[in-house]
C-alpha cells in the first residue's frame, strides 16, 4: 500500500493559533480529518501592537511547526499546504519571517491576501454547512470573526453580493482597547460603540438588501464561545438569537470569569469571548434574524475541500470562481457601468480568448482574470471619464476581491485599465510583474481590447463565431444584422497590440444576417 | 450455562440496593466521632495490619506468610520516609491547620507513633511466636551466635574473615571526631569501646563505633547443617566475630539500629532546568535527609540509646525498640534463598493466554472484531507486549505511542519502543520520571529509548503523569485505524504478575480519535475542549466524578433507583467524600472496595448508613479500578487509572474510559460480584476506620482470587480441543463398574 496516499495537511500560521490539520481525501466525501494539532501563538498582538512580528513570537512559531513535521512524517504526509493570514500580512517584517521559517523549518508558508482567505472561508461554507445553497438563494449574511479581521460576505438570490472587511478581530479589540477597561466606567460599552461605528457603515451600504434573511457566523475562538454555552450543535443546527443575548448578558457580567473557569478555558481565550460577541451582537442587531447558523468550519476547511476538488476533478457545490464573477458584477453596477455591454464584452472576449487559445497559450486562471477585467473595465467613468482607466485600476485595487491574490488582483485591474490597449511592455505600471506575468497581462490587454473595439458603439452589435489562422492574419467570422461601421472602424484602430505580440493581424469577415 | 452466570452477575449488581446484608446497620450515631473523616495516615496503618494479619494467617502457606511480615516492613519503611517525614516537615515549618479529620500535625505525629508501635509490637510478636516456631517445624532455623554448633561456627569465622572482614569499615567517634552519617534503611552496630589502661570517669568519655552491615553481602548466611537449613543473620555474624574488628580496646555494649530519613524529593518543576539532571541529583540525596525513625534492639544499653537520641535527634515518638531481626524484608530473602519448598507456597499459577488470543498471530485483526479486555494476573499480559512487539515489526505501522509510570527492569516493552524506533516508526514515549522510588530505573530506559530514537517526552510541569494508554497508529486497506490499550496497571510484565489489574484494548473510532487528541495534549499542543469517551485528568475527571455521584444523588431524592459501586485503591479525596455522604443521605446505596486507604466512616446513621466500604488483602494485590453507575438504568461502567485521591484528580494525568462493549461489561460484572461477595479476602470496614473479617457462618466461603483464577484456568481449558478416539480402546459397552460383584 502506498503509503501517505491521499494523505494531506493544511497549516494555518494564524494570528492568534497555529494550527495543522491531516485529512485523508476521498472521491466523494468531504476530507476526513485523521488528526488536529494546534499551539496558541497570539502573534497578532505583535502585529496589531508594533506592527512587526517579534522574534520571540517567530521562535514559537517555529518550534511548533518543526514539531508539525514530526507528525507529518508520522503519518507519511507529502502534499502540505502552509498559510498565514492577517498577522503577516500586516507585519512590516512579514517577507522576512516567512524566510525565516523557511530557512528553520524548509517549510513554505503562503501569506494568503484578505481575498484569497475569504475565499476559502467561503468555500468552507458552501461546501460544510449543509442547506447553504438555499441559505444563499434566501438571502444570508456570513460574518467571519478572526483574530485580526471581520469579515462580512452578503448572498442574495443565490449571487454573491459583496464582502467587507473590518479591522475589529477580537485578538486586534482586545489589544487596542484592553488597557481602557481599567479607566472606563463601562467598559462593554465602550466596545460596542467602537465596534458599531465601523459596522453602521457596512449597515448604511447594504442599505438596500435589507432582507437578511439568514447568519451564519464562522471564526476559531467561536468554539469555546459554544463550550462556554454548552451548545453542542451539529452541522446545520442554529442558535436562538434569544439564547444568545442571554449569554451575552452573562458575559458582560463577572459571571464571564465564572463560566469560563468552569468551562476550564484557557484564560487568552476567555479574554475574546466578549469582543467576539459583540460583534456578533452587533450584526444580529442590523439583521434581526432570529436565529443564525455557528458552523465549526474555517479557512483549512476551504483549503482542504479544495484540494479535494483538485485532487479528483471533482466539482464544487458552488465554483468559488462564480463569487468572483458575481462580485464583480455587483462591483460595476454598483459603479453605474452599462450592464449590457460589459456582458458583452465579458462574453467577446472570453470567445475570443477560447478560440485563439492555440496562439496565446493561456489557461483558465488566466481567461477568468479577462472575464473580471472585462466586467470592470469601465467602473473607472464613474469617478471620471478623462482616465478612466486609472481610476478603473484605483477602483479595482482598493476593492477587496473574494478569491484573487493582491497580484492577481493587480493583474486584473491593469487589464482592465488598459483596455484599449494603450501600453507598451516597458510600462511604469507592469514594473513590479516579471517578464512572463508581464506577457500575461498584456496578452490578456490585447484580447480585451480587441473586444471591447467590437461593442463601440454599446449596441451589441457584433457576435464572434470563429477565428482562424490565414498566413500572418487572424480572420475572426463575426455576424451582424445591423450597421457596424463604428465597430469596424474602432477594430482597426485597436488591433495593433495584438499584432505586435502574437504576429497576427487581426482583420474581421463580416457574415450579415436579417 | 454461562449465559446465565452473566445475566446473574449483573442482576446481583441491579439488586444491590436492596442488599442488607452487605449495607448492614447502622452502628453508630453521628456524634459519635469528633470528625467524619478518619486521618489518612491511621487509616494507612489498618491497611498494613491487614497485611499482617496476612502473616498471621495460618490457613496461608509458611513462605507466603513469610512474604507478607516482609511486605509489611517494607511498606512501614516507606510510610516513614515519605508520609511520617511529610508531617515532621509540617511540624517543623510551624504549620497548625488539622487535616481532614480535625488533627493537627502534632496529634498526628502522636497518634501515628502509638499506633505504629502496636503495630510493630505485633510483627515482632507474629515474627517471634508464629513464624520462626513455624520455620524450626519445617527444619528451618534462623540461629543466633550462642546457638550454632562446632562444625557451624567454623564455617562463620571461615566466612567471616575471608568474605565479610575486608568490607567492614568501622567508623570509630569519639570527641575529636563527628557522629558519621548513616545511611538511610542500612542496618548498622552501634559498638561501645573502652580504650585499656584508661579509667572512665562516666560513660560519656567512651569512645564507639558504627559499624555499617555491608549491604553488598547476603543479608542471610547459610550454615552447614546436616539436620535442616540454618541461617544466622549477618549482624549477628559481625557481632560474633568483633574483636577482629577493634585491636588493643575493649568491646563493650553493642547494640543494633536502623534508621529511616525523609527521602520525599524536592523537586521544583519550574525551576528546574533539566528535569532529568535534578531528579538524578535529588535521588542522590535521598540518602541524607532527617531521620525519622531508629529502630534499635529492645535490650540495648540505655548510654547507647542516650548517645543515638542525642545524635540522631530523635525522641521517643520515632524511636523503634525492637524485640528481633531489624529489618523484615530478610524473611523474602530467605524464601528466594531456599527456593521452592513442597507446600511452602500458593500452588504455581501460571496467567491464562485470553480466550480471545488463543492461536491467533495477529493480535490486530482480533482488535478489530471485538474489543478485548483482560484480566491480570489471572490473564497474560502477553498479548500487551505482543501488541507493541507486532506494531514495531508491522510495516503498516506508522506511529506507536505509550504512556510510561512504572517499567520492568528488563522491559520487552521498552525493547519492542526502541526496536520500532530504529525500524523508522514514530515512536512516542511520556515518561514519567517522579515514579518514586523508581526513579533510576526511569531514568535508565528513557535514556536507552532516546538513543534507538524514540521521541521522549518527560512529562508536563507539576503533573505527573499516571495514565496508562498506548495508542498505535495503524495504515489498513486505504483507511488510518487506531488501535489504542488502556488499563488500570502500569506497563510492566513483572508487576502484572502479582497485581490485579483490567485492561481493555479497541479499535473503537472515538477511542482512537481521543488517544490521538489527549496524545497530542501531552505532546504540548493545545489541550481540547473535551473527549468523545476518555476522561482524563486533571481538567475533567473531577468534575464528571462529582457530577456522577450528585447524579444520583439526584435520582435517589427523585425516588429512583440509584447505586454506586466502586473499587479503587484509596479513598481521600475530601470533596468526593462529602458527595459520597450526601449520596447515602439521599438514599444511594454505595459499595466502596478500598483496599488501602479509607476516610470515610461507613455506617453511620443519618451519614453513611448506605455505605458498605470493604477491604481485599490476598495473594495478588488488588490493583484494579472500577467505577459503576446506575445512572436511572444505563449503568454507566468505567475502568481508571486513578483512585479517588486528591493527587489523582487534581496533580496527576490521568484516564477514565467507558466499558461499553457488551460481552466485557459482563466479565467486570463478574468480578465486582465475586469481590461484593468475598468472605475469605475481604474486610469490612467499620465507622472507627477498624476492619472486620466476613462473618463466614453467614455465607458459603468464597475466595474472589481463587475463582477468578479457577474461571481463568476453565476459559483457557475450554480452549484445548478434547483427546480423541477414546473409544478406539475402551468401548463403551465394556466399561465395568467397579462396584459390580463378579460371578465366579
Amino acid at each position: 500500500m502506498e503509503r501517505g496516499k491521499n494523505l494531506v495537511a493544511v497549516i494555518d500560521v494564524g494570528s492568534h493559533e497555529t494550527t495543522m490539520r491531516i485529512a485523508r481525501l476521498k472521491r466523494g466525501s468531504a476530507p476526513i480529518v485523521l488528526d488536529e494539532v494546534s499551539r496558541t501563538i497570539p502573534i497578532g498582538i505583535d502585529t496589531y501592537t508594533i506592527g512587526k512580528i517579534s522574534q520571540v513570537s517567530l521562535d514559537q512559531i517555529i518550534d511548533v511547526l518543526n514539531g508539525f513535521k514530526l507528525k507529518l512524517s508520522e503519518y507519511g504526509v507529502t502534499t502540505l499546504r502552509a498559510v498565514a493570514t492577517s498577522a503577516f500580512r500586516e507585519a512590516a517584517n512579514g517577507l522576512y519571517a516567512i524566510e525565516q521559517i523557511f530557512v528553520r523549518t524548509g517549510l513554505t508558508v503562503e501569506i494568503l491576501s484578505d481575498g484569497m482567505d475569504n475565499s476559502y472561508l467561503q468555500i468552507a461554507i458552501s461546501e460544510g454547512l449543509p442547506g447553504f445553497l438555499e441559505l444563499a438563494q434566501e438571502g444570508c449574511l456570513v460574518l467571519f470573526i478572526g483574530a485580526g479581521l471581520i469579515q462580512l460576505t452578503l448572498y442574495h438570490g443565490g449571487q454573491f453580493i459583496n464582502s467587507q472587511s473590518f479591522q475589529l478581530g477580537s485578538l486586534r479589540i482586545r489589544e487596542l482597547l484592553g488597557n481602557l477597561e481599567r479607566v472606563s466606567p463601562d467598559f462593554n460599552a465602550l466596545l460596542t460603540e467602537y465596534i458599531s461605528g465601523d459596522l453602521n457603515y457596512y449597515r448604511a451600504f447594504n442599505a438596500r438588501q435589507t432582507d437578511y434573511r439568514n447568519l451564519i457566523v464562522i471564526g476559531g475562538s467561536l468554539r469555546y464561545l459554544k463550550y462556554v454555552a454548552k451548545w453542542d450543535l451539529k452541522n446545520g443546527e442554529t442558535v436562538a438569537t434569544s439564547e444568545f443575548l442571554s449569554l451575552m448578558k452573562r458575559l458582560k457580567t463577572r459571571e464571564r470569569r465564572i463560566l469560563a473557569r468552569l468551562a476550564q478555558i484557557p484564560t487568552e481565550q476567555e479574554s475574546l469571548l466578549l469582543p467576539g460577541g459583540i460583534v456578533i451582537e452587533e450584526v444580529l442587531a442590523f439583521t434581526g434574524v432570529e436565529k443564525f447558523h455557528l458552523p465549526a468550519l474555517n479557512l483549512i476547511d476551504g483549503i482542504l475541500f479544495e484540494m479535494l476538488h483538485t485532487e479528483f476533478r471533482t466539482k464544487y457545490l458552488r465554483d468559488p470562481y462564480q463569487n468572483m464573477e458575481e462580485a464583480a458584477h455587483q462591483l460595476a453596477r454598483r459603479y453605474r457601468t452599462d450592464k449590457y455591454h460589459v456582458r458583452h464584452v465579458q462574453k467577446l472576449a472570453v470567445q475570443l480568448f477560447d478560440l485563439t487559445g492555440k496562439i496565446h497559450h493561456l489557461g483558465e486562471k488566466e481567461r477568468r482574470y479577462l472575464s473580471l477585467a472585462a466586467i470592470l473595465h469601465n467602473i473607472g467613468k464613474y469617478i471620471s471619464m478623462v482616465n478612466d482607466g486609472i481610476r478603473t485600476f484605483e477602483i479595482i485595487t482598493s476593492t477587496e476581491f473574494t478569491g484573487l491574490s493582491d497580484q492577481e488582483r493587480e493583474m486584473v485591474a491593469l487589464i482592465a485599465c488598459f483596455h484599449n490597449g494603450h501600453i507598451d511592455s516597458g510600462d511604469p505600471m507592469l514594473a513590479k510583474f516579471s517578464d512572463a506575468e508581464r506577457i500575461v497581462i498584456l496578452k490578456l490587454i490585447a484580447i480585451l481590447c480587441i473586444a471591447n473595439s467590437l461593442d463601440a458603439g454599446h449596441k451589441q452589435k457584433l457576435e464572434i463565431n470563429s477565428a482562424r489562422l490565414a498566413g500572418h492574419q487572424l480572420i475572426l467570422g463575426v455576424t451582424t444584422n445591423r450597421d457596424a461601421t463604428i465597430e469596424i472602424w474602432n477594430f482597426d484602430k485597436h488591433i495593433g497590440l495584438f499584432a505586435d505580440l502574437f504576429g497576427y493581424a487581426p482583420v474581421l469577415r463580416i457574415k450579415r444576417t436579417l | 450455562m454461562e449465559r446465565n452466570k452473566e445475566n446473574q452477575d449483573r442482576a446481583f449488581l441491579l439488586a444491590l440496593d436492596e442488599n442488607r446484608e452487605l449495607l448492614g446497620a447502622a452502628a453508630f450515631e453521628s456524634d459519635a466521632f469528633p470528625s467524619k473523616f478518619i486521618n489518612r495516615e491511621l487509616s494507612w496503618l489498618e491497611f498494613n495490619d491487614r497485611v499482617l494479619e496476612e502473616a498471621r494467617n495460618i490457613e496461608n502457606p509458611l513462605f507466603e506468610r513469610l512474604n507478607f511480615i516482609s511486605i509489611t516492613g517494607s511498606n512501614l519503611d516507606e510510610f516513614f520516609m515519605i508520609r511520617v517525614a511529610s508531617i515532621h516537615d509540617q511540624v517543623k515549618a510551624d504549620y497548625k491547620t488539622p487535616d481532614p479529620s480535625g488533627l493537627k500535625p502534632v496529634s498526628q505525629l502522636e497518634r501515628i507513633s502509638k499506633r505504629a508501635h502496636d503495630l510493630v509490637r505485633k510483627q515482632y510478636s507474629t515474627v517471634n511466636r508464629a513464624l520462626i516456631p513455624a520455620l524450626e517445624k519445617e527444619g528451618i532455623f534462623l540461629k543466633s551466635a550462642d546457638q550454632l554448633h562446632e562444625a557451624q561456627l567454623k564455617f562463620a569465622q571461615r566466612y567471616f574473615e575471608s568474605v565479610v572482614f575486608p568490607v567492614l569499615t568501622p567508623l570509630a567517634v569519639d570527641a575529636g571526631s563527628p557522629f558519621p552519617l548513616i545511611a538511610n534503611k542500612s542496618l548498622n552496630l552501634f559498638v561501645k569501646i573502652e580504650r585499656l589502661g584508661r579509667k572512665i570517669k562516666n560513660d560519656n568519655e567512651n569512645s564507639f563505633a558504627i559499624i555499617q552491615i555491608p549491604t553488598v553481602l547476603p543479608r542471610i548466611v547459610q550454615l552447614p547443617d546436616a539436620a535442616g537449613t540454618s541461617f544466622i543473620l549477618l549482624e549477628d555474624l559481625v557481632i560474633l566475630f568483633i574483636n577482629r574488628l577493634f585491636t588493643g580496646v575493649k568491646v563493650g555494649d553493642i547494640a543494633r539500629f536502623r534508621i529511616t530519613r525523609n527521602a520525599d524529593l524536592e523537586i521544583d518543576d519550574d525551576e528546574a532546568a533539566d528535569l532529568l539532571v535534578e531528579i538524578e541529583h535529588q535521588v542522590r540525596m535521598r540518602q541524607w535527609g532527617e531521620v525519622i525513625r531508629l529502630e534499635i534492639d529492645r535490650d540495648a544499653a540505655p548510654s547507647i540509646v542516650q548517645s543515638l537520641y542525642e545524635n540522631l535527634k530523635v525522641t521517643d515518638i520515632n524511636v523503634y525498640r525492637i524485640a528481633g531481626p531489624l529489618d523484615l524484608t530478610l524473611f523474602s530473602k530467605m524464601t528466594k534463598l531456599i527456593g521452592d519448598q513442597p507446600g511452602m507456597r500458593y500452588p504455581a499459577f501460571t496467567p491464562q493466554t485470553s480466550p480471545a488470543f488463543f492461536n491467533q498471530s495477529d493480535i490486530f485483526s482480533v482488535i478489530q472484531k471485538n474489543d478485548v479486555l483482560l484480566n491480570h494476573p489471572y490473564e497474560s499480559f502477553d498479548p500487551v507486549i505482543d501488541l507493541i512487539k507486532q506494531a514495531s515489526r508491522d510495516p503498516n505501522v506508522l506511529a506507536i505511542k505509550q504512556t510510561l509510570y512504572r517499567v520492568s527492569g528488563q522491559s520487552p516493552i521498552i525493547s519492542a519502543l526502541a526496536a520500532a524506533a530504529e525500524r523508522g516508526k514514530q515512536v512516542m514515549v511520556l515518561v514519567e520520571l517522579k515514579a518514586r522510588f523508581d526513579e533510576e530505573n526511569n531514568i535508565q530506559w528513557a535514556k536507552k529509548l532516546e538513543k534507538a530514537g524514540c521521541h521522549v517526552i518527560y512529562g508536563l510541569i507539576g503533573l505527573k503523569t499516571h495514565s496508562k494508554i498506548t495508542l498505535i497508529v495503524r495504515e489498513e486497506d486505504d483507511a488510518i485505524r487506531r488501535y489504542v490499550h488502556l488499563g488500570t496497571g502500569n506497563y510492566n510484565d513483572a508487576t502484572a504478575r502479582v497485581y490485579t489489574d483490567l485492561g481493555l484494548m479497541t479499535c473503537s473510532e472515538a477511542f482512537g480519535r481521543d488517544a490521538t487528541d489527549f496524545f497530542n495534549m501531552i505532546s504540548g499542543y493545545s489541550i481540547p475542549l473535551g473527549f468523545r469517551k476518555l476522561i482524563a485528568a486533571p481538567r475533567w475527571l473531577r468534575e464528571d466524578t462529582i457530577f456522577r455521584i450528585r447524579q444520583e444523588t439526584k435520582n435517589a431524592l427523585d425516588g429512583k433507583k440509584a447505586i454506586i459501586v466502586a473499587k479503587i485503591n484509596s479513598l481521600l479525596d475530601p470533596e468526593i467524600v462529602e458527595s459520597l455522604y450526601a449520596a447515602s443521605q439521599a438514599g444511594v446505596k454505595v459499595f466502596m472496595i478500598v483496599r488501602g486507604i479509607c476516610v470515610l466512616r461507613p455506617g453511620i446513621r443519618g451519614l453513611s448508613e448506605n455505605i458498605h466500604v470493604r477491604s481485599l488483602v490476598g495473594r495478588y494485590l488488588e490493583h484494579s479500578r472500577i467505577f459503576y453507575y446506575y445512572n436511572d438504568g444505563s449503568e454507566d461502567l468505567f475502568l481508571g487509572s486513578a483512585d479517588w485521591m486528591q493527587r489523582n484528580m487534581d496533580r496527576r494525568i490521568e484516564v477514565q474510559f467507558p466499558i461499553e462493549d457488551k460481552v466485557v461489561r459482563e466479565r467486570i460484572f463478574r468480578i465486582l460480584r465475586l469481590q461484593l461477595t468475598d468472605t475469605d479476602r475481604a474486610w469490612v470496614m467499620n465507622a472507627d476506620g477498624s476492619y472486620r473479617r466476613v462473618d463466614r457462618r453467614k455465607s458459603d466461603p468464597l475466595d474472589s482470587q481463587t475463582e477468578l483464577a479457577n474461571e481463568a484456568l476453565r476459559a483457557a481449558a475450554k480452549l484445548t480441543p478434547e483427546p480423541k478416539d477414546l473409544d478406539r480402546f475402551i468401548p463403551r459397552e465394556s466399561v465395568v463398574d467397579p462396584d459390580e460383584d463378579f460371578e465366579e
